[in-house]
């Protein structure tokens, strides 16, 4: 393959990794107890 | 009646309805710090490689707290997540590791587990901290007794000088040190 051809293969796989290691975190992220702050509303909630 | 029970051993538990469908299982347990009581749970579904529901259960949907499921009337009590906890929140706000300070300034450990008392409500009446020099020595697990509100972050916990003087090795002790603490007067606690 020509050169040019690596470099776009390696630069689309740096730019997918890059995406897909912080999505993977988030969902793998284990629970715990999570603080709600006083004055602090969540979006969407209906008052 | 109440019961004594560590945050964290909620984490992981099913969420069964009263027909006998599992529908997933705690993720988090929200705490909101204005009443110092825990609001309601985030959930994940089931297995392995499951994810974060979109759906959370607040805690007037809880029927029951039981040693192997938290048990739920139907599927109507389900919520929206973010009707429960903003999603910085839920990713930056973990009191588990967090830093407690006293009022005076002082690093008594940091979070270990979070000790709620399950009754009609759930309400945070304590941390299991693991110690720091303040509370030789240093590296030990033990309970430390809180007011009714404290402040919180999910980086730095304060709360007043005088709990400090009030932590117990186990559980057995702890009801007593949390009636103690609670006795006082709010503006009376720092000066002791």
């Amino acid at each position: 393959m020509d050169w040019w051809v690596w470099i776009f293969v390696t630069m689309a796989i740096a730019v997918l990794a890059a995406g897909l290691i912080p999505a993977i975190q988030r969902l793998r992220r284990r629970g715990g107890v999570v603080v709600h702050q006083l004055g602090n509303e969540p979006k969407g909630r209906s008052r | 009646m109440s019961a004594l029970m560590q945050a964290t051993a909620l984490v992981g538990r099913p969420v069964v309805t009263l027909a006998g469908d599992e529908i997933g299982q705690v993720k988090d347990v929200v705490y909101t710090v204005a009443d110092g009581r825990v609001t309601g749970f985030t959930l994940a579904g089931r297995g392995l490689l499951a994810g974060p529901l979109r759906r959370a259960l607040p805690w007037a949907g809880v029927h029951a707290v039981g040693p192997d499921a938290v048990m739920i009337r139907d599927e109507d009590v389900f919520t929206d997540r973010d009707e429960l906890a903003e999603r910085t929140e839920l990713r930056d706000h973990n009191l588990i590791g967090g830093t407690v300070l006293t009022e005076g300034g002082t690093a008594l450990g940091t979070v270990d587990d979070v000790v709620l008392d399950i009754g009609a409500s759930a309400d945070v009446v304590g941390y299991r901290l693991v110690t720091s020099e303040a509370i030789p020595p240093a590296g030990r697990s033990v309970l430390l007794p809180l007011p009714g509100k404290v402040a919180a972050s999910g980086e730095a916990l304060v709360v007043p000088e005088s709990v400090a003087g009030l932590v117990v090795d186990d559980l057995a002790e702890f009801t007593a040190a949390v009636r103690s603490v609670r006795s006082v007067p709010e503006g009376e606690r720092s000066c002791a």
